[in-house]
């Protein structure tokens, strides 16, 4: 029952059944994965889809230089090791837990299986629009903003997939270093620390911890837009 | 169960379970494509800056009712030395973006 449970309440099945809820249990497998723990690396084969029941995954690949290069940041719900629908590829990248995190997972013969059911299937096409959308403003962001508009829209994202509503103004409910962000917006270090506070004295951030708090959702929309 | 979903009515036909495998193996190559020219940009590679130069190139081109957009008059030197990058980076940066489907050169 546990397997059903771990599937089951996932969104991508939302639109199904009790009973076929339930069926789905007996293909799922389930682990939790203890941070920085890797659940698959570049280069392993890929054959298994995962799903993420809570927590969150960093998808990422090395550089020739041996620099990690941040591609994503999966939470709950969120889909990946999508190459598992062609036969015979490898991973092209790896995905490492960043806290402790449940995943469900899905053998590729399995997976057919519950693409048989249109609804689920839409689900997943659904899904996979939503995640390339997502790269390709990526790379448009990367490639037409200042390092201040990259880091206002990945905050923007970021609260759109995170954001807790609070009496301050919108949480992005997820711990992310100065490091962490400057790998999501391609920045040093260096250069985040001097723009979030440039942020912060404008009134647009504040930082509690790791966690980041949007104060004024009009004025960093403005930031992105700036160049 | 014996690892088998069945769905009734919801099941379609194998035919129709074959397109929309299809269908989701073009969009997880799509986003595949797109992952990958992320990672070139953000690792700053010859390709990711030659991808950077481009983009502002076609800011200034008007699209086709095709959706193309014509990059003829681009010099390829020029376009190198943009982009910080040698004569032959180039050449191996085009022949990815052409493996890719993203570019065509003619």
């Amino acid at each position: 029952m546990e397997k059903v449970r771990c599937m089951k309440e996932l969104d991508i099945f939302s639109t199904l059944d009790y009973e076929e809820k339930e069926k789905i249990g007996v293909l799922a497998g389930r682990k939790v994965y203890r941070k920085n723990e890797f659940i698959f690396r570049e280069g392993d084969p890929a054959d298994t889809i995962y799903l993420i029941k809570y927590g969150k995954v960093r998808l990422y690949k090395v550089s020739g230089e041996g620099r990690e290069i941040t591609l994503d940041i999966l939470k709950e719900d969120d889909m990946f090791g999508e190459n598992t629908f062609f036969e015979d590829t490898l991973h092209t990248m790896s995905a490492q837990a960043i806290e402790d995190t449940f995943i469900c997972s899905c053998k590729r013969e399995h997976f057919a299986i519950l693409l048989q059911n249109s609804r689920v299937a839409l689900k997943i096409i659904q899904l996979l629009g939503k995640k390339l959308n997502d790269y390709t403003d990526q790379v448009a962001s990367i490639a037409f903003r200042d390092v201040k508009g990259r880091i206002a829209a990945a905050f923007l994202r970021l609260a759109n997939d995170y954001g807790v509503s609070s009496d301050e103004g919108v949480v992005i409910n997820i711990d992310l270093t100065h490091q962490d962000i400057g790998s999501l917006v391609n920045a040093s270090r260096v250069m985040v620390t001097k723009i979030m506070g440039s942020l912060r004295q404008e009134g647009i951030i504040a930082a509690r911890g790791h966690r980041v708090v949007l104060l004024n959702m009009d004025k960093l929309s403005e930031a992105v837009e700036a160049v | 169960m014996g690892g088998h979903l069945e769905t009734g009515e919801k099941q379609g036909g194998k035919g129709s379970q074959d397109i929309c495998l299809q269908f989701i193996q073009q969009k997880v190559y799509r986003m595949g494509s797109m992952i990958d020219l992320l990672y070139e940009i953000k690792a700053k590679t010859p390709v990711g800056r030659i991808l950077v130069i481009l983009f502002h190139v076609i800011l200034q081109k008007e699209i086709s009712p095709a959706g193309k957009i014509n990059l003829c008059g681009v010099s390829l030197p020029v376009l190198a030395g943009l982009a910080e990058v040698t004569e032959e980076e180039l050449k191996e940066s085009i022949d990815f973006l052409q493996l890719k489907g993203i570019i065509k050169t003619e």
